[in-house]
């Protein structure tokens, strides 16, 4: 099946820019990957530069040194002295030249991505033995993301090193996690993101205390909790399912946890017991909010599986029997207070 | 060790066949606070006018013929010293009318009017009068009906304003 | 019309009176008197009897907020003020001795109401004192089996009092 990837250009004429939108529509019938063009590099699997323009050239030169995913082309007069990776794409711009180059970089590309994909779980298995056992060759490839790693390896000391040599370390036992490179908000994006993209090993204690020397210790659940509901995208996490009875074993601190309505009424709800569908029965929510919630409970450790069928029916009943008036009730003295 | 007020009682060797106790001397009660329970008092009086309290309460309980108990609690429900002829629990009954003190007093703020001289509790065959005696101490009077009210409201203000004289106390 | 209330209990000090009074509509008509035992280094009065507070609904209906004695001796009062009440908020002042001791002390004493109703849990004072925290007060709920909201709260903060209230609330509403 033909993959579709997108190449972004830097430093080339606009009309060389035209030209190229046009020749990639050429990729369309081509059996290993449909070509599209991009304004953003972040997505782009192969950039594509000036290299004969000295800023070009330094752009170049940047890219090679961050060593990213995408594959970078030069489109150059000179078809030699260019790192070993950079594929070359000699000037003037024709279609009977810039396919093949495309070619080779979609075969770069795509194969790059799947070692790196090998590379991320045979480094989480150095750390600990997963508990989920993922079969690469049967399910379509997924993004193993950082999230996972802190909950496989719960107990232990995480060191996580970004693209950029930016480091935090994640003491798991005590949920906290120590940083002077990162704002909480990169925190959450960070523990969202791939593993491909970052460096981990683990940490001895002595390890930690040198490391975290003058470094404040910061709350570990916010970050996690908000990372778990946007990494969720309905689906549940590994080892939930969707037809099991779930039941908290704490409540969340929401007043740090973001004191969102839904999930405060999911809390009371979770704490005496379900399904997923029954939450989502009674609640009125499409049934992606409770997952998402399940998820973030599931992190942080709050949710116990529970088989109690009659316990299940009876919370139903007398919800079904609630009095009306106690609810009617409750959302006065809501509005009173200002709720 | 645990001095409890019946240990101290019996150290400082206090008759148990009229029930009239002392609860506190200048022998510091040591205990562990335990729950809720704060039990150092920061009151301090000393043998010699809890001995005149004792006379104090017992000229009550002469004078009222159908009295049959006379404690001094603390405000916040600790007995001091009391003088019971029936089997009353006097820790009890301090706290509890010390509730009903403050209730009172409360009632009467809220009332528009001024201090609370008594809080009465009528029952069928007896009465518990409940009085300030100053800023930390009540004196609760426990009757039958053979007292009428007027000589029990009397004899009660008569006696708090004695005790407030004997017990003007020192904070350990 | 019966009357409905919330009860706030917990240890002395801990902030009862203080809760109420960031939300009643009056102040707190309360009950207090000078402390004569080691309490007073502490605090220089305490409640005998209880807070009473109030907040009156757009259809004129009223809820009691009751604040309870906070010493055992007083459980007497516990007894009496739980009669009817909608749901408990138990506040532990984080600064005692032994915190968590009093947590569970409260979470026996009013077991039977709370099977019947539910509480949530204010804790207070943790800026001056933050251990134990609430990871801690968590285990000791889940070794008893129990879950219930738990905060740090400021006493003093309408916010967090409300925080906790609605937390109560939506108990009471999902049970």
């Amino acid at each position: 099946m033909s993959q579709r990837l997108q190449i972004f250009t830097s430093h080339l004429s606009h009309n060389n820019v035209l030209t190229l939108k046009v020749f990639l529509g050429l990729t369309k019938a081509d059996e290993v990957a449909n070509w599209e063009y991009t304004d953003d590099p972040d997505t782009a699997a192969a950039l594509l530069i000036d290299a004969d323009s000295k800023e070009g050239n330094l752009q170049l030169k940047d890219w090679v040194r961050k060593n990213n995913r995408q594959v970078l082309i030069a489109f150059s007069n000179r078809m030699e002295g260019f790192p070993e990776n950079v594929l070359v794409l000699p000037r003037p711009l024709r279609s009977a030249e810039l396919i093949p180059v495309l070619r080779q970089a979609s075969k770069q590309f795509l194969s790059s991505f799947n070692e790196k994909e090998e590379q991320c779980f045979s480094k989480a298995s150095q750390i600990s033995s997963l508990s989920n056992e993922i079969d690469v060759e049967d399910k379509p490839i997924r993004i193993y993301r950082v999230l996972e790693v802190l909950y496989n390896n719960k107990n232990k000391i995480i060191k996580v090193t970004d693209r950029i040599a930016r480091i935090v370390i994640f003491n798991l036992e005590r949920r906290r996690y120590y940083t002077t490179h990162f704002s909480q908000m990169e925190i959450e994006d960070l523990i969202a993101s791939p593993v491909s993209d970052m460096q981990i090993e683990e940490l001895n204690y002595e390890q930690l205390a040198r490391a975290i020397q003058n470094l404040k210790a910061q709350d570990l659940d916010a970050p996690l909790w908000i990372a778990a509901l946007a990494t969720s995208n309905d689906q549940l996490f590994d080892g939930l399912s969707l037809t099991g009875s779930y039941r908290l074993n704490r409540w969340p601190n929401l007043k740090k946890l973001g004191q969102d309505p839904l999930h405060m009424k999911l809390t009371a709800l979770v704490r005496r017991g379900g399904t997923i569908n029954q939450f989502t029965d009674l609640l009125k929510v499409p049934a992606e909010d409770v997952i998402g919630f399940i998820n973030a409970c599931h992190i942080l450790n709050y949710l116990e599986h529970r088989e109690e069928p009659a316990m299940l029916k009876k919370m139903l009943d007398s919800n079904k029997q609630s009095n009306a008036s106690k609810r009617s009730l409750f959302s006065r003295i809501r509005s009173r207070l200002g709720i | 060790m645990k001095l409890t007020r019946e240990k101290i009682s019996a150290i400082l060797g206090f008759k148990s066949d009229d029930k009239a106790k002392s609860a506190s001397n200048p022998v510091e009660v040591e205990t562990q606070e335990s729950g809720m329970e704060y039990e150092h008092l920061i009151v301090n009086y000393t043998k010699e006018q809890l001995a005149e309290s004792e006379l104090r309460l017992a000229e009550f309980m002469k004078v009222c013929i159908g009295a049959y108990g006379a404690l001094v609690s603390t405000v916040d429900g600790h007995e001091v010293v009391y003088s019971l002829k029936r089997d009353i629990p006097p820790h009890k009954i301090s706290t509890m009318n010390s509730s009903l003190l403050a209730l009172g007093e409360s009632i009467a703020r809220e009332s528009l009017q001024q201090l609370c001289q008594f809080v009465i509790l009528e029952n069928s065959d007896g009465r518990v009068v409940s009085l300030r005696i100053n800023d930390i101490l009540m004196l609760t009077c426990i009757s039958t009906k053979n007292t009428n009210l007027g000589m029990l409201l009397s004899a009660g203000r008569n006696t708090a304003d004695s005790l407030a004289k004997i017990l003007q106390s020192r904070t350990l | 019309m019966k009357q409905i209330k919330f009860i706030f209990t917990g240890p002395p000090g801990a902030g009862k009176t203080t809760a109420i009074a960031t939300i009643s509509e009056f102040p707190p008509v309360s009950t207090d008197v000078f402390s004569t035992d080691d309490l007073a280094r502490v605090k220089e009065k305490t409640t005998v009897a209880m807070d009473f507070g109030q907040i009156t609904l757009d259809n004129g209906q009223k809820i009691g907020l009751y604040g309870t004695p906070g010493q055992q001796r007083y459980s007497f009062m516990w007894d009496i003020l739980t009669q009817g009440g909608l749901g408990l908020i138990i506040l532990i002042d984080n600064r005692r001795s032994e915190p968590l001791k009093d947590l569970e002390i409260y979470l026996d004493s009013f077991a039977d109401f709370i099977s019947r109703t539910d509480a949530v849990i204010g804790v207070t004072c943790s800026d001056i004192k933050d251990i134990p925290t609430i990871d801690d007060y968590q285990e000791i709920l889940q070794t008893r089996g129990q879950v219930f909201p738990i905060f740090f709260i400021d006493a003093r903060s309408k916010e967090d009092v409300v925080f906790l209230l609605n937390s109560l609330l939506t108990c009471l509403e999902l049970s």
